[in-house]
């Protein structure tokens, strides 16, 4: 407890927040690298094809990481969202600012990697009835939403609130959209990838593994950095700030 | 490794187009998230030791 | 506690009551979008019949989006909305009676005028009423998560195309629910499915809204 307490009290603390990252963002760095790199050649050089795709189905390696990405970073943002409103802790603030380029990024990815596997695996890029793929797009323009909102509000701690509430309502809305889509017809196949029912042949599943894995480290790195940076820019007229920068140049 | 068999592997069964534009696509989106993140890092820094050496100078004078 | 409620309300419909373009506006807007849609659907009795929910719908997510836009501009701009919050932590009462008050003009205004612009683009009679009960289930939900959005985006001086990217994606499932609902009698099949969905999308945004949009308005009124 009393370890917690002193944890919780150093989070407060953009200078030791700022140090403290500083090896995690490494660590993910060199994490992304060596595994997406792994999944990668695994998935494209040695993984058999399907036997009913073919080919095509290496795509899985790259849109199944990006589409899980999208929801977790989401899931991340409203995390942060409750933590800042319910704590006011601004160090969630940063990371909301942190995990939203990525989130737009990511979820714009998977919907063109979808896309382009739907061409040759269904015949078609896109359809309209597809829970998966609407709900997708509906977690694409919460990003809008939220990075517009945070955009047009000039008070930067209004701006950071504002835009944890809305992330929080956005996280409890996506379920209903997902189920009420799901009312359509689907013509999209069930979900093909869980870590405890592996519906696949060792073969196939851990290359994709090793890219989930890789994909979270790459999260874990874009958004320790981005942190980090958007630290430097709040505290920039700060006695520490001046004294770091200052001593490495 | 022959030249053939690396064309093979490329074409990917016919779907080779699919699944290059899947992965690059994707690499071009990842290694823009990473560049712009480090850039924008090495401009801020670049922008507050400007502001340090500023403040120095006018602090001297 | 009802005293307050009916004060509030009384309050409301006065400020309404004051402002009558503010009502009629969305209204008109409605009607002129349906003649745009009429126009350019070249005025076919079948293309208009067939697309007759989807337009309909569409265009009641539009309208309000709209409406929602000036829904606490006023009170912000006066400063009653910081008295409000002076006097109560968290004034959901107030909340509620401008919740109520907005629904009845344009929510519930738009029950009763969208089945006769459905009449214009030949929407059957016997399908009306399932339509004024979807409309009736549904816009509830329009008007508590737009109202989310609209305190949210009440500080900025221009909100209303951001106020729109907030929270149409949200109001996905009552566009669905909604067409589905009429698409389903026009079919001959009993709509009750859609209708529950509907019913229990407000229900839970009406439990909701309240505290939100005051923690929405609180941050707000912090800028």
């Amino acid at each position: 407890m009393g370890a917690l307490k002193t944890l919780w009290h150093r989070l407060g603390s953009p200078r030791w927040f700022y140090g403290m990252l500083a090896p995690w963002q490494f660590g993910f760095g060199l994490a992304a690298m060596v595994l997406l790199s792994i999944g990668t050649i695994w998935g494209l050089v040695f993984a058999p094809a399907d036997y009913q795709q073919g080919d095509s189905f290496r795509i899985i390696y790259i849109h199944v990481p990006t589409v899980i990405l999208a929801q977790s970073a989401y899931m991340m943002l409203g995390a942060a969202g409750f933590v800042l409103l319910v704590w006011r802790m601004k160090m969630a603030d940063v990371a909301m600012v942190a995990i939203v380029p990525f989130g737009m990024a990511i979820t714009a990815l998977g919907l063109f990697t979808g896309a382009v596997w739907g061409r040759p695996t269904w015949g078609t890029w896109w359809v309209w009835t597809d829970a998966r793929l609407i709900s997708t797009l509906v977690l694409l323009f919460l990003y809008f939403g939220l990075y517009a909102l945070r955009q047009a509000i000039t008070n930067a701690e209004a701006a950071g609130r504002a835009c944890a509430v809305l992330a929080i309502v956005g996280l409890i809305n996506i379920p209903i959209i997902k189920y009420s889509v799901e009312w359509w017809a689907t013509l999209h196949q069930g979900s093909t990838f869980s870590v405890t029912k592996v519906s696949m042949p060792m073969q196939m599943w851990a290359p994709l593994l090793a890219n989930v894995l890789g994909m979270y480290c790459l999260f874990g790195w874009v958004v320790t950095r981005r942190m980090r940076t958007e630290v430097l820019r709040r505290e920039r007229d700060t006695a520490w700030v001046t004294e770091l920068i200052g001593s490495r140049s | 490794m022959t030249i053939a068999a690396i064309v093979e592997w490329a074409s990917m069964g016919r779907h080779g187009l699919y699944v290059w534009l899947a992965y690059g696509s994707s690499l071009v989106v990842l290694a823009a998230l990473v560049l712009e993140s480090r850039w924008s890092a090495a401009r801020l820094w670049q922008d507050i030791e400007a502001d340090i050496v500023a403040r120095k100078e006018s602090d001297q004078s | 506690m009802m005293n307050l409620l009916t004060g509030q309300l009384a309050r409301e419909f006065l400020l309404v009551s004051r402002v009558r373009t503010d009502v009629l506006n969305p209204l008109i807007f409605l009607l002129l979008a349906v003649t745009l849609f009429a126009l350019a659907l070249e005025g076919r009795p079948q293309t208009l019949q067939a697309h007759a929910p989807a337009v309909l719908w569409t265009l009641v997510l539009l309208t309000n989006m709209l409406a929602l836009d000036g829904l606490f501009r006023r009170d912000f701009d006066d400063g009653v909305l910081e008295q409000l919050f002076l006097q109560a932590d968290a004034p959901y009462v107030a909340i509620l009676s401008k919740l109520i008050v907005h629904w009845l003009v344009t929510g519930f205004a738009m029950v009763v005028c969208v089945p006769l612009l459905g009449l214009g683009l030949y929407l059957p009679g016997d399908v009306l009423p399932v339509l004024m009960l979807a409309l009736l289930l549904g816009t509830p939900t329009i008007t508590c998560l737009g109202a989310i959005g609209a305190a949210l985006t009440v500080g900025l001086r221009r909100g209303g195309a951001i106020l729109a990217l907030l929270v149409l994606p949200l109001l996905i499932p009552v566009l669905i629910f909604g067409v589905s609902a009429v698409n389903r009698v026009v079919e001959g099949d009993p709509p009750l499915a859609e209708l529950y969905w509907l019913a229990a999308l407000s229900l839970a945004s009406i439990t909701a809204a309240p505290f939100a949009v005051s923690a929405a308005l609180r941050i707000s009124l912090e800028q």
